[in-house]
Parts: C-alpha cells; structure tokens; sequence
C-alpha cells in the first residue's frame, strides 16, 4: 500500500499555485489520534516553514483582510502533491490555519503556520464550534418551515383543589339548572293560565296567546345562556386549554446546519426519523385581570433557545452521537453520522497492515467500566420527568461469575453517559377533572346545539389523548419526544425511546459481555511499520483495517512526513476472560 | 352528575322546541285570523299592529338566539311583557 511513500516528491500549492517546498518539510510530524474511537482522525502537525515567495503570498493573504480580502480568519488552502516514479499522484488538500500557532519571522525571512484537513472533520467542528442555533436563525438557515407544531397540555400532577373547586360548582350548576328548568316549566304553566282567562274577541285572544308563546321562549333562552355562559367559564377555568409547542426533528436540525456549513448530512439512525428535539419553554401564559389564562404560550422557535443544551450546535451533534452511540465521519462531502456498530464502517475500510513484528501486547482493561449508566435528563418543572421515571435511565453492573477473594476483584470504575434532555410523557387518558367537566361539556354542546351549534367541548376534551402532558407550563430541560406525524405521541412511545433501547441498540458495543464478549480488546501501542503518503491519505478516511486476518482499528498514528515509517498504536476485538457477567437494572 | 347534566340538556332542549312549535302556532293563528271581521275600525288597527309587533319581536328573537345575544333577548322579554299589557 504505501509503495508512494518510496522515492517521493512533492509539490506544494499555495492558493492553487505552485510554491517553493515549506523549509526542513521532511522533518514535519503529522499525528493522527482517533479519540473517543473516531473513523476519522483529528490531526495535529508541525508548524510548515515558508520563506521567499511562499512567505510574501502567505502574509499578503492576511494583509489583503485590510483592503477587501477575505483575510486572516478565513484559511489559504494549501495543497501538497505527491508523486513517484510509477507517475502515481496523491493529493493532500488543507487549509493554513492562521489562528493556530502562526508566527512572522521578518528578520528570517520566514513565517511559520500550521495545518487543518480540508476535508476532516476537524474543520467541521471547528466551524461548528461557538456557532449557535439563534445566529443560524437569525440569517435564515431556519425558518418558520423547519418547525413542527407539537400539540400539549398542562396538567398539574396534583389538582385536588381543582377536583374539589369543580365539583362544588359543578354541584351547584346542576341545582341552579334544575331550579331553572322548573321556572320555565312553571312560566309555561302562567302562560296557559292566562290564555284560558276570558277575554272578549276572538282575535284578541289569539294576540295573548302568542305573546305568552313568545314571552316563555324568551325567558326560557335567556335562562339557557346565562347557564351555558356559567358552564363555559367553568370550563374554561378549570379545563386546562390545548396548546401548541414549536419544535423540530432533530435530524432536520442537523441536516441544516451541515448543510450551511456546505456539507450533505446522512444518517441511519431510525428512531431520527421520528425524534423531535423540543426547546425548553421559559414563557409563562399571559393572564387577564381575573387571573384566567387569555394567550397561551408554548416554545415560539422550534431551535434550541440560548439557556438549553444544544442552543450550540456543537452540542446537537455531540447529543446526537451520544444518543445512538455513534461515530461521525466525513466522505466526499457528505458527513455521516452513523452508529458504531454500524458496518458500513467496516465496509469502508480499505487498508491492510504489513506484517508487522509486535513486541508489546496489552488489553483494555481501562475501558472495562463496573458500572454504566445511561440516563436522561428530569426537570422539577415537570414533575412527570420524575414520577414516570421508567426508561429513564438504565444501569449496567459488571462483575465476576467466580472469585476467589473478593478483596483482589479488580473490576472498578463508572460510565456515567448523561443525555442532557429529558423524555416527554403521553396523556394516555382523562384525569378526574377532565372526567368530571365530560358531562358539562356535553351539556354545553348539547344546549348550545338549540342556538344554532358553535360549543365541541365533549370534542376538545377526547381530543388530548394521545399529546405531550407537562406539569406547567414553563419546562426548563429540553426534551425528545418521538412523534407520529401528526404531532402525536404513539401509545407506545417510551418503548421506543428509553435508556434501555439506546443500550440494547446501540451502547452495548461497549460490553465485555454481551455479543460474545465484543467489548474486550487486545491493544498494540506505537508499533513501527513502514507508512507513506498513501497510507496517510487511506487513514485519514477510516481507520478500521486488517491486521494478519483479523479486523483492527487505529488509535493513533505519527508520521514524519520525510521518513517511510510511521508508529502506530491500534486495537483488535479478541475475548480474553469470559469470567464476566453483567446485571441489567432499569429503575422505574 | 354526569348522568343529571345529560338529562337536564335534553329536558332543556325538549322545552326549548315545544316552546318553538308553541310560537309558531300561537303565531299562525294569530296572523290567519280574518282582520275584516272586526267592525270597529280603531280595534282592527290596534290587533293589526300588535301583530305586526310580535312579528317583528319573533324575528329578532330568532336573531337573537342565532348571535346567543342576552342584552337583546331581556329587551325583547320587555317589550313581549308590555305588548300583553298593552
């Protein structure tokens, strides 16, 4: 693979044209980590040395910030070529990065500056690093389009009071109803007497009659509204009103921003399809003069406000790697963002080690955890996040099938994964006022039918199952929610999203148990193996490779530019104790 | 409770009909009945108007009723009670 790497030569492009080679190039150390288990590197260098005409166009591209050029914040490309004898090419491109260790020496005749990957995803986060949701919304990346309607209802979770409150006068809207209906019964009656008095003419009669008729259907209809008026205001006080929340599919947020930072996004994870980040709410209803709700008010922006997790779009995406245990990567111009256990890593993956002399073995013991624990946030603002706490959080325990003496057992250490948004909660029936206003409603619906219709009420009320219930109306974490696509939470919803499935699907890449004890590794650090250009470029793209048949994965590799080896440290999945099990604890 | 609001919205919209069918009745008699009958000219004059009268009360009731209006149905309760008077 690296037969570039014999008898190399190199061109070196500065802003697409060719420049004198940087100073001492050969001496030039590129380390490549893959922290967290990445695909893709993070690559630290060396400073590169210009000096003649490399340095003058260098320190013009900065000077050129004062007189209409895009200057010292915006990166000089910086290509280096690579070719050999067998007229293969490689191609290097990168960006001078000015902000990071750059250094004018005017005396020398030099000015130093270092490197970042065109195309890694170094640059990525970089870009995404301070870059917040409100300035993308603020310059049109997100519109009003990219937000969901996400429909709820505030139900506090203890409203004795209310329940008490309802039933006193729904009592006496009842009596009040009934004494009503006797009235008018007895008006009827008047009015039949008076008819009956004797009157002279015929015609005369007629006259009394009717305006008996029409004095008792007056009175009965005024009777009628000032009960449907009183039934109303009960209703409305006491029966908490739908609202609507904005909010946004989560993969639609990260699409977006990939997408202004000129990249396509993609990712397999299905529950995304369905998961909708919802910002936290910090605005409380507003009131009329009796203390009654007149507009209600829900999250106005579906992206993240400045006080939640996420507001940084650094922290979406760290949250959406985080949720499905994933790994991102950039190929071509496309990032993805895919689980760690997905094979299109593996498929991906294009190089093979040399055989190589190993002369250090180790295991990964540091990553053996004890104890793992995934949770979800919960919000004291709404105590739901609390009170159905199941799914919330999973708990891993490792720990020896056989010991000899407990004292020596060397299995330690805590995994605490904390997803910083809490689950939302499914109004899956009617609560005891809800219950009791049914009849009222009906009431209402069926009376206000005699004047023309206009009340649903019994409607309004059958129509919060199945939306997001919240205790108040001011929830301070945000939340994913899994949503069908009429804003709705299926019956099934916390079997769909919960700690356990997250460990189950995903996370459980990490187990020294589960899947044939995958999570157990032997690791091989700074082994020396011949390396070239096209080995770097190869390793920049996907770390995984076969190593004597066996698939293994980059740690981290050093390479000095000018040399034909480099020193690599990497690991393969191999078991090496099967005296593990593990004890699944799912707090409810 | 549930069970008595029920039965009281239909008691409530039973009245409410005969009461409608009750005025509609009361009001075709009244309006069929041969004015010309009636010898003296200023009675004839006085039924002719009262009538037109509770017309015109039944039309704004009707009005009334469609905009669920309270403030024009105690008006119109006011003049029915003074055209019986009357």
């Amino acid at each position: 693979m690296s037969n570039i790497s014999k008898n190399t030569e190199a061109k070196y492009f500065l802003n697409n044209i060719e420049r004198n080679a940087p100073l001492e190039w050969e001496d030039v150390k590129i380390t490549a980590e893959y922290e967290n288990d990445t695909i893709q590197p993070s690559l630290s260098t060396d400073s590169f040395v210009f000096n003649l005409d490399a340095r003058q166009v260098v320190n013009q591209w900065i000077s050129d910030g004062l007189t209409g050029g895009v200057g010292i914040f915006e990166g000089m490309p910086f290509d280096l070529v690579l070719f050999n004898q067998n007229a293969t090419q490689k191609k290097f491109e990168s960006f001078l990065d000015f902000t990071n260790d750059y250094r004018d020496f005017p005396d020398d005749g030099e000015v130093s500056v270092s490197l970042i990957d065109k195309n890694g995803l170094d640059g990525f986060f970089q870009q995404l690093t301070g870059t917040t949701f409100g300035y993308l919304e603020e310059i049109g990346v997100f519109t009003e389009s990219d937000y969901i309607n996400v429909p709820y209802v505030v139900e506090k979770k203890f409203n004795l009071f209310e329940i008490l409150m309802s039933s006193i006068v729904l009592y006496l809207m009842v009596k009040e109803l009934a004494e009503s209906v006797a009235r008018t019964a007895d008006a009827v009656s008047d009015a039949v007497t008076l008819i009956l008095i004797p009157i002279t003419g015929a015609a005369a009669v007629a006259i009394k009659a009717t305006a008996v008729a029409l004095i008792t259907i007056i009175y009965t209809a005024i009777l009628l509204l000032a009960i449907i008026d009183m039934a109303t205001t009960l209703f409305n006080t006491l029966f908490s009103p739908k609202r609507t929340h904005k909010a946004i599919l989560l993969k639609t947020a990260l699409t977006k921003v990939a997408n202004h930072f000129g990249y396509d996004f993609i990712t397999p994870v299905t529950e995304y399809n369905n998961l909708v980040f919802l910002p936290s709410n910090p605005n409380f209803d507003e009131k009329a003069l009796l203390g009654f709700i007149s507009v209600t008010k829900g999250t106005q922006t579906g992206i993240p406000n400045i006080l939640d997790y996420g507001y940084f779009t650094e922290d979406m995406f760290n949250l959406a790697k985080e949720l499905p245990y994933a790994k991102m990567a950039v190929y071509g111009n496309v990032i993805h963002l895919r689980p760690k256990n997905d094979p299109f890593w593996i498929q991906q993956s294009q190089w093979v080690a040399p055989d190589t002399l190993i002369n250090t073995l180790q295991y990964n013991t540091d990553e053996m955890k004890a104890t793992r624990v995934l949770s979800f946030a919960t919000d004291l603002n709404d105590e739901y996040t609390v009170d159905n706490y199941f799914g919330t959080a999973v708990e891993i325990r490792t720990q020896p099938v056989s010991v000899i003496n407990q004292k020596a057992v060397l299995l330690k250490g805590l995994d605490d994964v904390k997803f910083n948004v809490a689950l939302g909660n499914r109004k899956d029936s009617l609560n005891a006022i809800e219950n009791l206003l049914k009849g009222v409603a009906i009431f209402i619906d069926t009376v206000t039918g005699i004047f023309g219709g206009g009340s649903n009420f019994a409607a309004s009320i059958n129509s919060r199952i199945g939306i997001l219930k919240v205790s108040t109306n001011y929830h301070s974490i945000p939340k994913v929610l899994y949503l069908n696509s009429d804003g709705t939470m299926p019956t099934n919803h916390r079997d769909l999203l919960n700690a356990d499935v997250f460990w189950e699907k995903y996370h459980k890449e990490k187990s020294f148990v589960r899947d044939n004890w995958n999570g157990q590794k032997k690791v091989y650090n700074n082994i020396t193996i011949p390396f070239g250009f096209e080995d770097f470029l190869i390793l920049l793209t996907n770390s995984y490779f076969n190593f004597n048949g066996i698939q293994a994965k980059l740690s981290k590799f050093e390479w000095i530019t000018g040399e034909d080896n480099a020193t690599i440290s990497f690991y393969t999945r191999v078991p090496y104790t099967k005296n593990l099990q593990e004890i699944k604890i799912v707090p409810a | 409770m549930n069970d008595k609001l029920d039965k009281l919205g239909e008691l409530a919209k039973e009245i409410m009909d005969d009461s409608f069918s009750n005025v509609n009745k009361t009001m075709a008699d009244a309006k069929s009945f041969n004015l010309d009958k009636i010898e003296d000219d200023k009675e004839r004059e006085i039924i002719k108007k009262k009538i037109s009268e509770m017309e015109s009360i039944e039309r704004r009731f009707k009005e009334a009723i469609l905009k669920k209006d309270s403030n024009e149905l105690n008006n119109l309760l006011k003049e029915a009670k003074n055209n019986l008077k009357g």
